[in-house]
Formats: C-alpha cells, sequence, structure tokens
C-alpha cells in the first residue's frame, strides 16, 4: 500500500490571522491538523508550538513499532500540552492558549489517530463518508452521556470545548485505530471546513474529483471561502492507494 | 456507490467499511456488542443495541439485526407467552400470573436441586461446567457481584450450551436477567430480544439504563405540568410514575426471579437514571423520590401508609399514592376531595380510582359489572391492577365481540395470550 498526503490551509474571509497548523510527510505516515484557541496570538502560538513538538518527537523515536504507534501518539500529545502551559508560564500575555489537534500516524495496515478537540477525521471510501472523531464539545458530550447536564453545562456555549490541548496539567488523549485498505481516504480538517460546508457535500466534492485527488483541498477550502469563511480553514488528505 | 456501513467498537476502534450482509454477519459474531455504533454515508451514529433509533435511522440494519435475535437456538414464543383462559363468563376467569411465576422458579429450582449437593467455595472458578445452580445461589444471597463475575465468566459456554440444546434456556434466563437488570439491563452478546422476553410495555419503547438517561434529559421540561396535574401528555416517564406497583408485582411470567419481571427491571432502572439525570436539589425532586420509593417499598413488600386522616396539597403524583393506598370508600372520597381541572388529567385519575374501586369491591361482582360500565370503552393509558384488568377485558368482551377485544388486549399485553 502507498500513501499519498496532500493538505492546504486559509485564514478564511473573517479573521485577520491564520491560527490553524498542518503537518505531513507520506514518507513518515504522519499528518497533523492543529486549530489554536485563545486570542490572535496565542492561538497562532499554540497550534504551530503543539504540531511542531509533535513532530519533533515523532522524529525523535527512531524505529517506532507499529504497536507501539498509540503509546507514541498519546505521549506526543501530552509532550505538547506540557510544552504549551509550560510556554503560557513564561508569556503571561498567551497563558491559557490551547488547540485542537488530529495527530494522523499509519502503521503497515492500521491507521492510528490521536484526537483532542472538535477538529475532525473523516473516512471516505467508496462514495460513503463517515466521521470518525468524536468531537470533544459540551453538546456532544451530553448527548453522549458522558457529562452531567447541570445547569452550568447546560447553559454554556454548546459548542466550547471539553479538552483542549495545553488547558489542563493531565490530558486524556483519545487514539483511534482502523485497519487500513485500498483506496480509503481519510479527511482531517479543522471545524472551519465542516462548519461552512455540509458533509454530503464534502462527500461530493471528493466523489468528483477523485482523480484529481491534489486538488481537492483547495476545492474544499474555496467551497469553505464560498459559503462565508467564518473561520481558518485547514485541509489534510491521506490516500490510500490501490 | 455501494451502501456501506462502518462500525464503532468501544468508541475508538472501527470494524468495515461493510455490506449490509456483512453487518448481519459481524452481528452474530462473538466480538460485537449491544453499546458498538454504526453508522451509514454521513449520517448518525447510533448503537446496535437501541433498538428504537436503530429503526428510525437504519431499518434495513434493524431487520437483519432482529432477525438475529432468535438464533439463540430457541422459538422465543416458547419460552414466554401466559396463556389465559378466556372463558365467557365474567367471573370464572383464572389469573394464572402466580402460577407462571411459579413455574419459573420451579424450573430453576428443579435444576438446582437436581443437581444434588452445595455449592462449593470457589465455584466461580471452578474447572467444572457452569451449571444454573450456582448462579441460583449467588441469586438468592443476593450476591450480585460473585453473580457478575460467574455470568461474565461463562457467557460463551452458556451461549454454546443453550445453542446446543434450547430447552436449558429457562434454567439460565433468570440468572442472565438479574445480573443484566442489576446492571444496565442490556448484556453483551445477549439480544435484547431475548433478554426482555416476549413482554412489552406498553409506552415504554426501551428499558435500558441508557435509554432512560436519555427519557429523563429530553422529558424534564414536562415533568412539571404533570406532577402539578396541569397537562398528561404520552410520555414514557408518565406511565412509570403511573404504574401500580401492585400491578406490577403480580405480573410474574415465566423466566424472571429477581427482577420479578419486565416492568419491576424496568422500573428500577428508570428509577435509577432519575437519580442519575436531575440534580437533587431540583424542585421536583423531592415528589418524583416520594412516589419512586413509595413504588419501591410497595414491590420491595413494605406496606406504606398513606395519611389519609392529615391531607392537605396533593400533587398528582400523590393523588396516584392516595387511590393505590385507599383501603375503604372513606379513603377514596378523600382523594376525590381534590379537583383536577385539566380533562386529561382527568381521564388518569378516573382509572386510577377505577382500580382502587375494584380492588376494595373485588368480593362485589355487580359493584365490579357497575364501576368497569362506567369507564370509558377505550384501551386505558396507564396500567390496572392485574385481576380487574382481566375483568376490564372481560367486560369489554361481553360489550364488543370476543375477538375485538382479543385483538385490543392482545396488541395491549403481547405476553398474555387470549383464547
Amino acid at each position: 500500500m502507498r500513501l499519498r498526503m496532500v493538505g492546504d490551509t486559509n485564514v478564511g474571509r473573517r479573521r485577520k490571522n491564520n491560527q490553524d497548523s498542518i503537518y505531513y510527510d507520506a514518507s513518515q505516515g504522519l499528518g497533523i491538523v492543529a486549530d489554536g484557541i485563545g486570542g490572535r496570538k496565542g492561538g497562532e502560538v499554540a497550534s504551530s508550538t503543539a504540531v511542531e513538538v509533535i513532530r519533533s518527537y515523532f522524529m525523535e523515536a527512531e524505529h517506532i513499532a507499529h504497536d507501539e504507534l498509540p503509546v507514541i501518539i498519546a505521549n506526543g500529545i501530552d509532550r505538547a500540552n506540557k510544552a504549551l502551559i509550560q510556554e503560557g508560564k513564561k508569556q503571561p500575555e498567551i497563558a491559557g492558549m490551547g488547540t485542537t489537534i488530529n495527530c494522523l500516524a499509519f502503521g503497515s495496515n492500521k491507521l492510528h489517530i490521536g484526537h483532542i478537540g472538535d477538529s475532525r477525521t473523516y473516512l471516505y471510501y467508496d462514495g460513503n463518508m463517515w466521521q470518525l472523531t468524536v468531537d470533544h464539545s459540551i453538546e456532544v458530550f451530553v448527548k453522549r452521556g458522558w457529562i452531567e447536564p447541570t445547569e452550568n453545562i447546560l447553559n454554556a456555549k454548546q459548542d466550547a470545548l471539553v479538552k483542549a490541548v495545553g488547558l489542563m496539567s493531565e490530558l486524556d488523549v483519545d487514539v483511534y485505530e482502523i485497519p487500513l485498505q485500498h483506496n480509503q481516504l481519510f479527511l482531517t480538517c479543522s471545524d472551519g471546513l465542516y462548519g461552512m460546508v455540509k458533509e454530503k457535500r464534502i462527500a461530493q466534492i471528493i466523489a468528483e474529483n477523485f482523480r484529481r485527488f491534489e486538488r481537492i483541498p483547495s476545492i474544499l477550502i474555496k467551497e469553505a471561502n464560498k459559503n462565508g469563511g467564518q473561520d481558518n480553514i485547514t485541509v489534510l488528505l491521506s490516500h490510500i492507494e490501490a | 456507490m455501494k451502501r456501506l456501513y462502518l462500525i464503532r467498537h468501544n468508541v475508538y476502534t472501527f470494524k468495515g467499511p461493510m455490506t449490509l450482509e456483512e453487518v448481519k454477519k459481524y452481528s452474530k459474531s462473538a466480538q460485537s456488542n449491544a453499546e458498538d455504533e454504526i453508522s451509514g454515508n454521513c449520517s448518525k451514529w447510533i448503537q446496535l443495541g437501541d433498538y428504537g433509533r436503530l429503526r428510525k435511522y437504519y431499518p434495513e440494519v434493524s431487520k437483519v439485526i432482529a432477525k438475529d435475535n432468535g438464533d439463540w437456538g430457541v422459538s422465543l414464543a416458547s419460552v414466554e407467552p401466559v396463556k389465559i383462559a378466556f372463558a365467557k363468563s365474567v367471573f370464572s376467569k383464572k389469573v394464572i400470573g402466580w402460577s407462571a411465576g411459579a413455574i419459573c422458579i420451579f424450573l430453576a429450582t428443579v435444576y438446582y436441586f437436581s443437581e444434588n449437593g452445595a455449592v462449593a467455595t470457589g465455584v466461580l472458578f471452578s474447572s467444572k461446567k457452569p451449571t444454573p445452580k450456582t448462579a441460583h445461589e449467588l441469586l438468592v444471597s443476593n450476591n450480585y457481584d460473585d453473580l457478575a463475575v460467574f455470568i461474565k465468566r461463562n457467557l460463551p459456554y452458556i451461549i454454546k450450551e443453550v445453542n446446543k440444546n434450547p430447552k436449558l434456556l429457562p434454567t439460565w434466563l433468570p440468572y442472565l436477567r438479574a445480573h443484566a437488570f442489576n446492571a444496565d439491563g442490556e448484556m453483551e452478546k445477549m439480544p435484547q430480544k431475548v433478554l426482555n422476553g416476549n413482554a412489552s410495555i406498553p409506552g415504554v419503547a426501551d428499558c435500558r439504563y441508557l435509554a432512560w438517561i436519555q427519557i429523563w434529559r429530553k422529558q424534564t421540561g414536562a415533568l412539571e405540568g404533570f406532577i402539578q396535574a396541569q397537562s398528561v401528555g404520552n410520555t414514557e416517564f408518565e406511565r412509570l410514575l403511573a404504574w401500580d406497583p401492585a400491578w406490577i408485582a403480580r405480573r410474574r411470567p415465566i423466566g424472571w426471579m429477581k427482577p420479578a419481571n419486565l416492568y419491576e427491571g424496568c422500573f428500577h432502572l428508570g428509577t435509577r437514571a432519575m437519580q442519575k439525570v436531575l440534580p437533587n436539589n431540583a424542585p421536583i425532586y423531592a415528589a418524583l423520590m416520594a412516589r419512586l420509593s413509595y413504588m419501591k417499598d410497595s414491590l420491595s413488600g413494605k406496606r406504606v401508609a398513606f395519611a389519609y386522616d392529615n391531607v392537605t396539597q396533593l400533587n398528582l403524583l400523590d393523588l396516584f399514592n392516595c387511590y393505590e393506598q385507599a383501603q375503604s370508600e372513606a379513603n377514596i372520597a378523600t382523594c376525590d376531595s381534590f379537583q383536577i381541572d385539566n380533562p386529561k388529567v382527568v381521564d388518569v385519575i378516573t382509572f386510577k380510582r377505577a382500580v382502587s374501586m375494584l380492588r376494595i369491591k373485588q368480593s362485589d361482582p355487580a359493584a365490579i359489572q357497575a364501576i368497569l360500565a362506567e369507564l370509558p370503552l377505550i384501551a386505558p393509558l396507564y396500567q390496572f391492577d392485574y385481576q380487574p384488568e382481566i375483568f376490564y377485558w372481560q367486560q369489554r368482551a361481553n360489550q364488543m365481540s370476543h375477538q375485538d377485544a382479543a385483538k385490543i388486549a392482545q396488541e395491549k399485553y403481547p405476553e398474555v395470550v387470549f383464547d
């Protein structure tokens, strides 16, 4: 199986700066998307720092055995978490910054996804698309019965994050696992995409442009901007070639 | 484009994508469980065990999974039905709820004593073949923790044995149910239909703990109006709160011990979910707990006294208690002194009152006929006590044709067979 990756990020039409960060390297089997939160500067620093820390952690770890990948992902995100908290202590003006993370690590027959926050990874296969990651938002957690719907919770903004990298010293990272098959395509994106473009439309765009794989991120970003571009938009596509 | 499904197993791992045929195969495999979620193209994730929502969002999946429920190698109908003769005379009917319960306990105990010997210490981890007698011993001593260990450990063996010999199912069923309903009302590898049996609860589609959590969350807004007798709908929590505990206690279908039946299991899970969801300082919490505690006490055989001489103000739940515990017409008159304005609530109270009167007048056939004759000729929203319920349907049978009454009764009480 051969992995192809392509990605892009865009500031959108309403924001002055891009607080999303992206990294991908097909030869390494690693892809990361982060969406920063916590003020203009804080958000940018948070997402770029987290991506860099995780990338470096993977580079440091030589000869990773496939069954170690979930641990490496969780440790990498944990390290990013500590780095952000440390950075916030040094620079009070960006204290409280945080970021979402979707970290994809491809093994020989499985994909592992480290996930914190509300950036998402979808699987597209044979015209069908599924959201794999579960958003760490109040609304989703209440619906799934993972947090008590107390008055405070119900009065809070329902899309507010329950978890983000950099906000708490202890971080419980979700690590998903999915078996790989030829022709699977994984779409990882920030909320600037799925907040502006409906999932069915995203699936339709992928289907229509499947043969022009490298163009899909820019087409999706264009569509998000056409629909308002309220937030920064980041798209990463990973394709398991036949 | 092929319609494909993805299964989310234990939240973080995935199986598939797969076709419907492969979903069917997966649902029968040992690795599938009721908490697995399924999703189609750009659609919601729904738990395989959540039949209500599965039917709504993925009817094609619910069909193939429902078919699999019978794959325990046994016709469910042969396990559960309580057959009631629907004879011509109104007062010659025999209610066999208790005898059905006795059969259940008999089946389990025969197996127990046929094993001839006490349960050895450490039997949970014995290398001997597991038998229902161990489960029986643990259940009668209320040792639910060890029962859970025993069932979990031996479930693959039990399934294998039951598939080999379906007649063994009734000997295991009371213990499997006791274990499941002491937890969340569901059990990995055990189809919900087998676990619940043929009994269905009118108006309550899903009795699992997780389903009740959703019910209380979604319907909390309607609670206050109901309790204050201002409104009545057809919500699950209203059904639960309006159940007559005496009615629940007298239904003892085959295959249940603790809880005594699906209704009791459902009641306990609904109560536990309510306590989990509603903050205990909520204004309606005390009223709800008063009703639920009374029901719980009644189910466990405790006699609960209602203070008829000291009644000042009653909410609708108090009024249920008032009628259900009435021992005399004077008691009923006390309950009657509270005026209800909302006509729908009046209907509910009318039935509650009628059930009380039927109990008080149980030795007076003419009075019973008169009470039933006053009731509207509609299927009651809420449950009667067992015997008046049969009287009611017999009365209806006399007023309509036998066939029509039996048909309605059959729909309302699928576990009861009316000849």
